[in-house]
């Protein structure tokens, strides 16, 4: 088995009293693209921070590319392309020379550096810009110029701190897209996103991450399987007795039923036509109801049956 | 990779208006101001003349040395209005002249050096005679204090004396400064060294900016410029020499204006008084660089302590009012010693009268030693590496 790109072991931050993580646990390996999901303040920039040595931590160790990182470890760093949460470029520098800056923190060749520029550039669809100041861009412009001054010098891990936050749905599909790619040329990525439909679109892991703590790993649908429910069904209806929703609970595979403004909503673990039986037995009571579907359990209903919490804002 | 970082650092800070303003163009406006201020008042005040005194000579240790500096001054060869009208004499001679009125004073020179004047009652309501006789007063003080440097000068570099002179000031009938020589132009070339000095204080912006780029702690693009592989050493020493050099041209252009389409009275040669420039620019990024590193605070506020500290500084150095160092030296001479802004102006003006001198490179030396302790310390603050937080 090849060496992780990046092993975590027991980490833990304090900043000053709060614990913003706690015996943080983590392994990805080469060619994953590795989605970091959790809640706003649940420790994933933290975790980064700490994986690029910028930050001190308190316990733990942790390793790139089977080393434990330095701040000098500049052999490892020159491998890594980081992509911050908030935006990190010069005002004072146009779209190409912002790109060719950092770039050239990595790639001294000059010839080198002006095809992967170039390269870049096309990468993120900024051809029309390469002349503008990052003030004149839009914010998803913005955000993927910033995506492309950490990806230009073709590094072989690159971690993207939310790189999607305030972007419009547009420019978000295209950077979703440039990641998978990326990703197809080589690179591992590491993700982190608090937008559970992006990570399960693009990861093929998932952490899920909360309070500092990693409460499960593993792809999307092994998360899945790892809870109770497999399918939500809601129903809209005007009115429904104690009775009957007792009634309900106690068919196969129904293990919640409630109902709230109208609708009518019963959690199955396992079973194939729980559907069909629900609807039966509303038929056969005679009660009308208006629409019904049926949900696959999501990355949120995972993370609400393991912490208790919502994971959307 | 110097390079790299060197020249996108000169491009992020010629695109900063805010730096070059201050650096460049303050400087630049309020030189046409105080130009235009004092070209008035060049204008209306009445010229100063010729004093006419006495001498009384008699063997002794001053003698000759206090003879040739007369000499000097009363030379018409040397300026058209010589500073002094001499006559040689004895004491019985001289009084009679002092009584008409035909000298102001007399100098009686043998071991010691002593002036007399009219009692102030017989005329004194010629205020005239009274501001002649102060300066008569305070020359003979000068050159009691410098009599070496002035002598020396007075042998080696005779057009000098003049401006050596007019640095003297004697207080008149209005407790106005005035100057020994006729040169208003003299005393306003002053507020011009305060100015520089200003200006190479508010470099301090650019040395602010060296801190808050490298320290991860202080800026984001401070912490991706730490995750990449280069050397912080090198970032700042190229981030250091880009400031320096931009800035520096900016004084440099400064001082180029003041001479040549201001025509200020700078007397020294243009490399001396670039160097002078150089240096205090070192100064003043070296301590921006040192309160940039100070720690985590608003940015306001470390551009706050810089515009305080320079405008104080400039202040007690006589920027907005003339004889704000003569009144510091007086209560406290030391921060004359360690202020800035005078050591700066100082510099300036100890090189455009007495060329590089003791005093001058004693202020360059003050500057450096100045310059290095900022770098120390920001440079021990900077080394740095992971932070507690972010
Ligand atoms: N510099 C800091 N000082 C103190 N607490 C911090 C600091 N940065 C982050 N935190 C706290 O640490 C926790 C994790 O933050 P963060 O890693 O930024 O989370 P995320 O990136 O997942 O939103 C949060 O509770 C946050 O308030
Ligand atoms: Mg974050």
């Amino acid at each position: 088995m090849s060496t992780p790109v990046i092993k975590i072991e027991n980490l833990v931050k304090r900043y000053s009293d709060l614990v913003a993580i706690d015996h943080f646990n983590l392994e990805i390996k080469d060619g994953e693209i590795f989605g970091l999901l959790g809640p706003n303040g649940s420790g994933k920039t933290t975790t980064i921070n700490c994986i690029l040595s910028l930050l001190s931590f308190d316990k733990g160790t942790i390793e790139v590319f089977g080393k434990k990182m330095h701040p000098d470890s500049y052999d490892l760093k020159r491998q890594i392309g980081i992509v911050m949460q908030n935006v990190a470029v010069f005002d004072t520098l146009t779209v190409y020379e912002n790109i060719d800056y950092f770039c050239g923190l990595y790639i001294k060749d000059k010839n080198l550096r002006k095809q992967y520029v170039e390269e870049a550039i096309a990468f993120v669809e900024l051809d029309q810009f390469r002349k503008f100041y990052p003030k004149k861009l839009s914010g998803g412009l913005l955000r993927r110029l910033n995506i492309a001054c950490g990806i230009a010098h073709k590094p072989k891990l690159i971690i993207l701190d939310e790189p999607t936050v305030a972007v419009d749905p547009q420019s978000r599909n295209k950077i979703l897209e440039g990641i998978v790619e990326l990703n197809r040329q080589g690179a591992t990525i590491i993700y982190t996103s608090h937008y559970m439909e992006e990570v399960e679109q693009i990861c093929t892991r998932i952490a899920i991450m909360d309070s500092g703590k990693n409460i499960a790993c593993g792809t999307a649908d092994e998360l899945k399987q790892m809870i109770k429910k497999s399918e939500k069904i809601t129903i809209e209806i005007s009115s429904i007795s104690d009775e009957h929703m007792k009634n309900l609970l106690s068919l196969p595979h129904v293990y919640d039923v409630d109902y709230s403004n109208g609708q009518l909503n019963v959690s199955c673990s396992g079973g194939r036509h729980n559907l069909i039986h629900v609807l039966e037995y509303l038929q056969q009571q005679d009660l009308s109801f208006g629409r019904v579907y049926s949900e696959l359990p999501t990355l949120n209903d995972v993370f609400l049956e393991v912490t208790g919490k919502e994971l959307r804002d | 990779m110097f390079f790299h970082e060197f020249k996108y650092t000169i491009k992020n800070i010629l695109r900063t208006k805010e730096e070059i303003f201050w650096v460049l163009l303050f400087p630049l406006l309020l030189s046409i101001m105080f130009h235009v201020a004092f070209g008035n008042i060049n204008n209306t005040t009445e010229n100063f003349h010729t004093i006419p005194v006495a001498v009384c000579l008699e063997e002794g240790a001053h003698s000759e040395s206090f003879q040739k500096v007369l000499d000097t001054l009363s030379d018409e060869s040397v300026e058209d209005t010589p500073f002094l009208a001499i006559t040689y004499t004895n004491l019985e001679n001289a009084l009679t002249l002092l009584e008409t009125n035909s000298v102001r004073g007399i100098f009686q020179v043998d071991d010691e050096i002593s002036l007399t004047c009219t009692p102030s009652t017989a005329s004194s309501s010629n205020a005239t005679l009274a501001i002649e006789q102060s300066i008569l007063e305070s020359f003979l003080r000068e050159y009691r204090t410098n009599a070496k440097t002035i002598t020396e000068i007075a042998m080696t570099n005779p057009q000098k004396l003049p401006e050596v002179l007019s640095l003297m000031e004697a207080d008149d009938f209005y407790g106005q400064k005035l100057s020994l020589t006729d040169g208003n132009m003299d005393t306003m070339v002053q507020y011009f060294y305060n100015l520089l000095a200003m200006a190479c204080l508010y470099t301090s912006f650019a040395g602010a900016d060296i801190s808050i780029n490298n320290h991860a702690n202080l800026s984001t693009l401070a912490a991706r410029k730490c995750v990449s592989p280069r050397g912080k050493l090198l970032s700042v020493i190229a981030h250091f020499s880009a400031s320096l050099l931009i800035q520096f041209i900016c004084i440099a252009l400064n001082i180029l204006f003041m001479v040549y389409v201001l025509k200020v009275n700078f007397a020294a040669p243009i490399p001396l008084l670039m160097l002078t420039a150089f240096i205090s620019c070192i100064l003043g990024i070296s301590f921006g660089f040192f309160v940039g590193s100070l720690g985590r605070m608003e940015q306001g506020i470390k551009i706050g302590i810089m515009v305080a500290f320079t405008m104080v500084s400039s202040f007690l150095s006589g920027l907005m009012v003339g004889n704000m160092r003569s009144i510091v030296e007086n209560i406290c001479p030391l921060i004359n010693d360690i202020n800035p802004a005078v050591l700066i102006s100082d510099s300036f003006l100890t090189l455009n009268i007495y060329g590089v001198t003791n005093r001058y490179t004693h202020n360059l030396f003050m500057l450096l030693l100045f310059s290095a302790a900022f770098l120390c310390i920001g440079c021990i603050k900077i080394r740095r590496k992971t932070y507690a937080s972010l």
